[in-house]
This record gives C-alpha cells, sequence and structure tokens, in this order.
C-alpha cells in the first residue's frame, strides 16, 4: 500500500518558449502512517510533485504507481485513485462554486457514485472534520471568511474519505489562528482517522511539529529525504537548498557556541523549553551542593 | 493540453521583427491582408507564401510554435471546405450519392483554406513579435487621428492590449480550476450534451468569479498610480522609426506594387 514514483522527469511547456524542467528523476515512496513534510524554496517543484500523486500531471519520463499498478495504464480507474488520493492546491478557496456550502462538499462524494442523500450526510460529516458549524452550511461559500473559505474546500476532498491526503500550503495567507486550526485539525485526522498527510509547506515550525518525515526540494530534485530532526542537524546540506532550521534549533546552537551544555538538535518550542530547563535545573543543583 | 493556446501571445526574443516599430508592423500586417485577398489568383499565392517564409526566417520564432496557433479556427476550416467542396455548383468530377465535388468547388476549397491559413499565421507574426505594451502603443498612434471624432482611441488599445494580456493569466486559472475539480473526480468527458455542459459549472463558476476579481484588483492598482485614461498622459519610451523601419517600409512598398502587378498582369 503506497505512493511509489520511478524516476520521475517532468517538463513544461515543452517546445514553447518557456520550457523548462520541473522535475528530475525523482524517485520516491510515500507508505500507509507517514505525514510527510514536503518543503523547498519557491520554484522547487513541489506542487508539481504532488500533482503527480493523483495523476493530474503525467509525466514526461517514468512512472507513478499506486498499490503497485501503475496508474497512466490503459484502462487504469482514474477516478477511484482520485477518491483515494485527495488533493488540495494553493488556495484552494478558488474552487467553491455551489450554492451552498454542504452542496459545494458534497460535489466530490456525488462524483463517486454516491446518492445526494448519503453525498450532503458525509458533507456535513467532513465539514465538522475542519470545524465548520452547522450554522454555516446552507450559507453561501462565498460569504464566509478566508480562512473558512479554506476549510470548507479541503472540506470537499475530505468528503471523499482520502486514504492519503495532500495538501499543498494549505495555510499560506492565513492569519495566525487560522493556520493554527487548520493545521492542529490535519493532525487530529492523522491520528485519529488514520490518514496518511503529505503536507506541502515554507514552515520549518510546522514541519518540526507534525511531521514524520521531511522531503526537502531543490530544482526539481530531491535533495534530502529523513526525519525532520535528521535534516535540521544536517545545516550544511539543507543550506544549499536555500533553507533554515527552525528558528528555535539556531536558538539552541547559539546557546550551545557559546558554552552552555544544551543538546542542540532540538526542533521545537517545547524540547528546547525542556532541555533548558534541564540545563538549568542541573547547575542549580550543583550550586546547591558544591563539591 | 488547455495551456497552448497561443493565439495573441508574445513570444520574447530580439530579432529584426522584434524590433520594428509596432506601427510598422501594423502596417505591414494590413498590406499582407490587402494583397492576399486582392484576387484568387495562384501567382499573389506564391508571393504570399515567399513573404510568409521570409518573416518566419527573421522572427526567429520555431514553425512549430507558429502553427500551434492554428488548432483553435482547424474546426472552422473544415467546415467552410466541405461546404464549399460539395455545395458549390460546377462541373462534378467526383459523385458520392447525391453528393457531388466540382472542379470550381475544389478551387475555392483550396483557395479558402490557404487563405485562412495565411490570414491566421500572417497576423499572428504581429503579435507574436510585439509586447503588449507596444502594441497599444502602435495602435494608439496609428489611430490616433480619431480622437478628433470622440473616439476614445487611447481607452480601446488599452482594453484590447489587457484583453491580450489577460489571455495566458486565464488560461492558466483555467488549469488551476479544472485541476482541482478533477482532484474532485469532476467529469468533463462522459455523458449527452446537457451533462457536458452542466458539468461546465464548477469550472465556469468559479472563473468567472476569480476573473471579476483580478479585473477589480487591476482597475485598484491602476487608481492607486493615478491612471486616468489618455489625455495629457506622456510616454517614457516613445515610439520612434529607425532606419530599419523605413527599409522595411521600402520593402512593403515594393512588395505591394509586385502583388498588384501580378493582379493586373496574370
Amino acid at each position: 500500500m503506497a505512493i511509489e514514483l520511478n524516476q520521475v522527469n517532468y517538463i513544461y511547456e515543452a517546445g514553447g518558449p518557456n520550457e523548462r524542467y520541473a522535475l528530475r528523476d525523482v524517485s520516491l515512496t510515500i507508505g500507509k502512517g507517514e505525514f510527510v513534510g514536503l518543503v523547498g524554496h519557491t520554484g522547487s517543484s513541489k506542487s508539481t510533485l504532488v500533482q503527480h500523486f493523483n495523476g493530474l500531471l503525467v509525466p514526461t519520463g517514468g512512472t507513478v504507481l499506486f498499490d503497485g499498478k501503475d496508474i497512466h495504464a490503459e484502462g487504469y480507474d482514474k477516478k477511484s485513485l482520485r477518491g483515494k488520493v485527495g488533493v488540495t492546491f494553493q488556495y484552494p478557496e478558488y474552487q467553491l462554486f455551489e450554492e451552498t456550502v454542504r452542496k459545494d462538499v458534497a460535489f466530490g462524494p456525488k462524483n463517486l457514485g454516491y446518492t445526494e442523500q448519503e453525498a450532503m450526510e458525509i458533507a456535513g460529516e467532513a465539514l465538522s472534520m475542519v470545524g465548520i458549524k452547522e450554522k454555516y452550511f446552507e450559507k453561501s461559500p462565498f460569504e464566509l471568511s478566508g480562512g473558512q473559505k479554506r476549510r470548507v474546500a479541503i472540506a470537499g476532498v475530505l468528503a471523499m474519505k482520502p486514504e492519503y491526503l495532500v495538501l499543498d500550503e494549505p495555510t499560506a495567507g492565513l492569519d495566525p489562528e487560522g493556520r493554527e486550526r487548520i493545521l492542529e485539525r490535519i493532525h487530529r485526522l492523522y491520528e485519529e482517522k488514520d490518514m496518511t498527510v503529505i503536507l506541502v509547506s515554507h514552515s520549518m515550525e510546522d514541519m518540526a511539529r507534525y511531521a514524520t518525515r521531511l522531503i526537502v526540494m531543490d530544482h526539481g530534485r530531491i535533495a534530502l529525504d529523513d526525519t525532520p530532526r535528521a535534516v535540521f542537524s544536517n545545516r550544511e546540506e539543507l543550506q544549499k537548498t536555500g533553507l533554515t532550521p527552525p528558528a528555535v534549533t539556531r536558538m539552541m546552537e547559539e546557546i550551545r557556541s557559546v558554552g552552555i551544555p544544551v543538546e542542540g538538535d532540538c526542533i521545537t518550542i517545547e524540547e528546547a523549553a525542556a532541555e533548558i530547563r534541564r540545563v538549568w535545573e542541573r547547575k542549580r543543583k550543583q550550586q546547591r551542593e558544591p563539591v | 493540453m488547455i495551456r497552448e493556446i497561443t493565439i495573441g501571445q508574445y513570444y520574447p526574443g530580439k530579432s529584426l521583427l522584434h524590433r520594428l516599430d509596432p506601427r510598422t508592423k501594423i502596417i505591414g500586417t494590413f498590406v499582407f491582408v490587402v494583397g492576399l485577398f486582392l484576387e484568387k489568383n495562384v501567382a499573389i499565392l506564391a508571393l504570399s507564401t515567399l513573404f510568409l517564409l521570409l518573416l518566419v526566417r527573421l522572427s526567429h520564432i520555431p514553425i512549430r510554435y507558429i502553427l500551434r496557433g492554428l488548432k483553435p479556427i482547424f474546426l472552422l476550416l473544415l467546415f467552410s471546405v466541405v461546404f464549399n467542396l460539395f455545395f458549390t455548383p460546377g462541373t462534378p468530377i467526383v459523385r458520392l450519392g447525391f453528393l457531388k465535388i466540382t472542379k470550381e468547388g475544389l478551387t475555392l476549397a483550396a483557395f479558402l483554406t490557404v487563405r485562412l491559413v495565411y490570414l491566421i499565421i500572417g497576423t499572428s507574426f504581429f503579435t507574436l513579435t510585439t509586447t503588449p505594451t507596444r502594441l497599444t502603443d502602435g495602435l494608439e498612434n496609428l489611430f490616433g487621428f480619431l480622437n478628433r471624432v470622440k473616439v476614445p482611441v487611447h481607452e480601446i488599445a488599452m482594453m484590447m492590449s489587457i484583453a491580450l494580456r489577460f489571455i495566458p493569466i486565464l488560461v492558466e486559472e483555467l488549469d488551476k480550476i479544472m485541476k482541482a475539480q478533477s482532484a474532485r473526480c469532476a467529469d468533463f468527458e462522459s455523458g449527452g450534451l446537457i451533462r457536458k455542459i452542466r458539468s461546465l459549472i464548477p469550472i465556469l463558476v468559479p472563473l468567472f468569479v476569480s476573473a471579476i476579481g483580478r479585473a477589480n484588483d487591476l482597475a485598484m492598482a491602476m487608481e492607486a498610480r493615478c491612471y486616468r485614461g489618455g489625455a495629457g498622459r506622456t510616454k517614457m519610451k516613445p515610439l520612434q522609426y529607425t532606419n530599419e523601419d523605413r527599409y522595411a517600409f521600402t520593402f512593403l512598398a515594393i512588395y505591394f506594387i509586385i502583388v498588384v502587378c501580378a493582379k493586373v498582369v496574370i
């Protein structure tokens, strides 16, 4: 059970004046139960990569397998694939079109063959998963705030009950509270509904907090692929791709460099706080019981 | 797929054609089109062919890219050819049941195809080698005399260039929306006509919403930079004819004389 990319290449506008390589020899396997973070500076082809996962883009070279089957083979059921690999795009609120919020979310399940009534029920469930209250269900999606629209659009993909949830910068352009809310909801889906999550983001802090595996893209190639902790401690390689570890990791390194013996590999604020506390308390103990 | 629309698009380059003054190119396009439709005459078609080949060489644009612009008119072309082929009265050559192909029909269809294709290719050279800004400037300048009869020339030219500029943006937007709806298992291909039209709603509604939003933003941005129409507006890079343009005009004049001669003599 996995999404598997073998030597995938992709060229945009082949033959045109703006022809450019977007992916070069990308090989990658994403198994069930992972929370994969995908990072890279702007233009590193993260979005292009993500669109290969459910067959929206056809690779110029190489193959994409889902559960061992080539998704671009003749007769492959792409509809059911797209139900299993749910992809939300950047600024997904632009896909809203129905008269009411609930109807819009029901669009996916209806396409998958659920009856009107079933689809509406599933839509309600999906909406509560992203924390949209019932009083909004019958409103026009165009009346909602930016953050709410975003969550409705994500619900539109969740309503297909995907096994893999792929989110392309779901928090771009939202205020801190909106970001937090969306990420918390996604993390809950990962923990409680056993969804495999692939999250594209620019925030190293978010990656440190949620991801179990971190993939760093650079100019259409995979530069690093490891646990977040390992990636962030590989400072040199990371910097080559134009990225930096989370601020808190850098802070701990600073503290270490002035001679205080803290561990330098903390990647979240909680870890760093615990580490500082540990060192602090040991020092206090030493002061109290002079040798 | 949809991204391949090339009509009215600029192809970046530094060739002679790119450097020419937009006014020269507008007049050149005009001369070419008039020549092409002057008379049904093989000699004139041959001259037009030579003219186009010259443009291809001068512009450094890959021929494949130019031909791609013909895709959208393919259906139109097919229709007119079929109609002309079968419904022109004259001496029949082939009979297929009640249909017959006449000699006159064949010539007419052939001329029509070549002329339409040449028309599209010839005019697309103008937009392929001219940036939207220069295009607007050129149009505005050439048709400036209409200002005297109260035609808002600047505004019309501005609208045209904005429209052209927005084609790729909207195409990209369309591509994005189609992908987003495909990701929700939308189906644009199967079903009868009514279902197909209905399946366009999830694409068209977001497309219009975003187009109106963009138009609003653009208007705001223009206003923020104190845009207030053509009156009293100066140019950072005023249009100026160079020697290259003078050569081009000489060439155009000679070309036109030859075409007229071809019409009279043959």
